[in-house]
């Protein structure tokens, strides 16, 4: 083997990371080309460096494992390093390569680091970490190139589908997400948003009321003023809600 | 067991009832035969005394035949029976007494009227006793199930209270280990001291489980034994002040209260932040009222909400153990979150 690859070491501990810098010392084709302590950190490493592996923590400050690949957008080369066993299924449902349960022998390190260089290179399925449970997700993701927003699900008033994106309207302030509106309602609460038309999506908590604007046609008026159209099926819809 | 028999006290009462009523048996003989007053007492006394005991019988009878389980008519023409059958044998028994006492010039007439008086009396001591142990019975049975009832409410609470009593975080013991086989390459040294750390706390918390209460300063050791570790884990990022009142050391309290305090504290407070921060905790004693408290850095991203299946449980335990005397209340401020725990003193009086 004379190809060389790079890791990513992303664990908030930092004897964690050091035990695995040590296992990897006897591979000189590995190199460590960074270490991250924290979820932001992890997302700026991986969008900067592109390593090719990613020993990943999950629960972390910021951010957690799952939340750093959704932003990072990266699915491939990931081995999960962490205590918790009750994360791996969702690991595997977005093919992960390994999941190491601390604490770890050197000969199960180095079984999955084999495992993961044979498998580097295949090709994996396209798309986006999908709700795989009940669970709805408490907050939403943004990256800005290197900056990352965290907007929690509560702050929302409304959500806009533009083309290839959403806009998402939350505390005064928006903010563009490459999704498409129909994925991110099925990630939100079922019960605090609702599609009331093809390409709106609001928090009905912050519906001040519900206007009559022609014949046959509403809107919804926001809390704030803002008024949102309700297409004929989502006014059946909210009208079930509320 | 006899309810009356098995108790000195009722049959006592039970028995001076009788002598009432064998005063009252011998009046009516003594104006149904007109015969003198010691001749009537001699007669009836004794013989209503020995039907106090003869009564004493229709508690098996109640016994046998349960209300309920026969249709209730058959149950009367048996019971009535059973009371007649009683009543007849006790006649003929009074008959041979007169025929005692005759020598001795204390016999009575024992006339129609006489056996009459006898008849009913028999039958209507016979038939109230029947009434009385079944009054008594159905009494017992109601006792009996809701002290059943209260011995397994109290089970059930013991049990929840076991269930309840804070389990350490097995994450924490697996990181622990995690840390410890990261330090045996470059520090053995700092391995052996993790270990020994480690082994300490768990064998003082599976000692501590088994109380129901111990002083606070056990409880401040396990704490601070548990920080030490964390301290190894989590390096720079964890700073800690605590201050424990003198007074408040010899407080009781229930083990493992305060340290699932701190381990929230470490996980969604240090745990949670990049740069960590300071663990504030306190023990405080105002009068009759024990107060503890933990204070932590909060980070600025919006932390996913935890069920807070750990304080659920304080508060469980404080209301289990102390009902409205404990308080539990969490609040932000300004980046810090302050858990506190109010409780009645209780103190070692040994």
């Amino acid at each position: 083997m004379n190809k060389h690859f790079s890791a990513l070491i992303v664990d908030d501990e930092k004897l964690a990371r050091q035990m695995i810098r040590e296992y990897l010392q006897k591979y000189p084709h590995v190199e460590t080309v960074a270490e991250a302590a924290n979820g932001f950190e992890a997302v700026k490493a991986i969008t900067e460096l592109h390593p090719d592996l990613i020993f990943l923590d999950i629960q972390m400050p910021k951010l957690n494992g799952f939340e750093v690949l959704e932003l990072s957008e990266r699915r491939s080369g990931v081995i999960f390093v962490t205590a918790y066993d009750q994360f791996a299924l969702k690991a595997f449902e977005i093919h992960a390569l390994d999941y190491l349960l601390k604490p770890f022998s050197e000969e199960r390190f180095d079984a999955a680091l084999k495992h993961a260089l044979e498998h580097l290179s295949d090709e994996l399925p396209a798309g986006i970490v999908k709700k795989t449970d009940n669970e709805s997700i408490e907050r939403v993701l943004i990256r800005e190139g290197s900056k990352v927003h965290v907007i929690p699900v509560d702050k929302i008033d409304y959500i806009e589908a533009q083309d290839d994106y959403v806009q998402i309207v939350a505390d005064g302030k928006s903010y563009l997400k490459q999704q498409a509106l129909s994925e991110l309602e099925s990630q939100l609460p079922e019960k605090q948003f609702v599609r009331i038309h093809r390409s709106y999506m609001v928090n009905i908590e912050r519906i001040g009321g519900i206007e009559l604007y022609a014949k046959d046609s509403r809107v919804a008026v926001l809390k704030n003023g803002k008024q949102i159209p309700i297409s004929r099926g989502g006014y059946q819809k909210i009208k079930k809600i509320m | 067991m006899h309810p009356i028999l098995s108790d000195k006290k009722r049959l006592l009462l039970y028995l001076l009832v009788w002598i009432g009523l064998s005063l009252l048996v011998t009046m009516l003989i003594r104006f149904a035969e007109d015969s003198p007053w010691i001749n009537a007492a001699a007669f009836a006394m004794p013989l209503t005394m020995m039907f106090a005991f003869v009564n004493l019988s229709a508690y098996y009878i109640c016994r046998a035949f349960p209300l309920g389980k026969l249709k209730l008519i058959y149950l009367i023409i048996l019971l009535a029976g059973v009371a007649k059958l009683t009543t007849i044998i006790w006649i003929v028994i009074a008959q041979g007494w007169n025929a005692v006492l005759q020598p001795f010039d204390w016999s009575i007439p024992l006339h129609t009227a006489a056996l009459m008086i006898l008849y009913a009396v028999g039958m209507t001591f016979y038939l109230l006793s029947l009434a009385g142990h079944y009054l008594i019975i159905t009494f017992e049975q109601a006792q009996k199930a809701e002290r059943r009832e209260f011995e397994s409410q109290i089970l059930a609470r013991e049990a929840e209270l076991r269930m309840l009593r804070a389990q350490i975080d097995p994450h924490f013991i697996f990181n622990s280990l995690n840390s410890i086989s990261a330090l045996t390459t470059n520090d053995p040294a700092g391995a052996r001291k993790m270990t020994l750390l480690l082994a300490d706390f768990l064998r003082q918390s599976l000692k501590l489980a088994h109380e129901r209460a111990i002083p606070l300063e056990e409880e401040w050791r396990l704490c601070f034994n548990f920080l030490e570790i964390e301290k190894i884990r989590f390096g720079n990022r964890l700073n800690i002040e605590s201050r424990l009142d003198e007074k408040a050391e010899r407080c009781l309290v229930p083990p493992m209260l305060l340290q699932p305090l701190v381990e929230n504290a470490l996980k969604h407070g240090i745990g949670q932040s990049v740069d960590g921060g300071t663990i504030v905790i306190e023990a405080k004693r105002h009068d009759l009222q024990l107060h503890l408290s933990v204070e932590n850095p909060v980070d600025d991203v919006p932390v996913i909400k935890k069920t807070g299946i750990g304080l659920t449980n304080i508060q469980s335990r404080l209301s289990a153990m102390y009902g409205s005397d404990a308080h539990f209340r969490s609040q932000i401020n300004d980046h810090r979150y302050r858990a506190e725990i109010i409780l009645p003193v209780e103190e070692n009086h040994e």
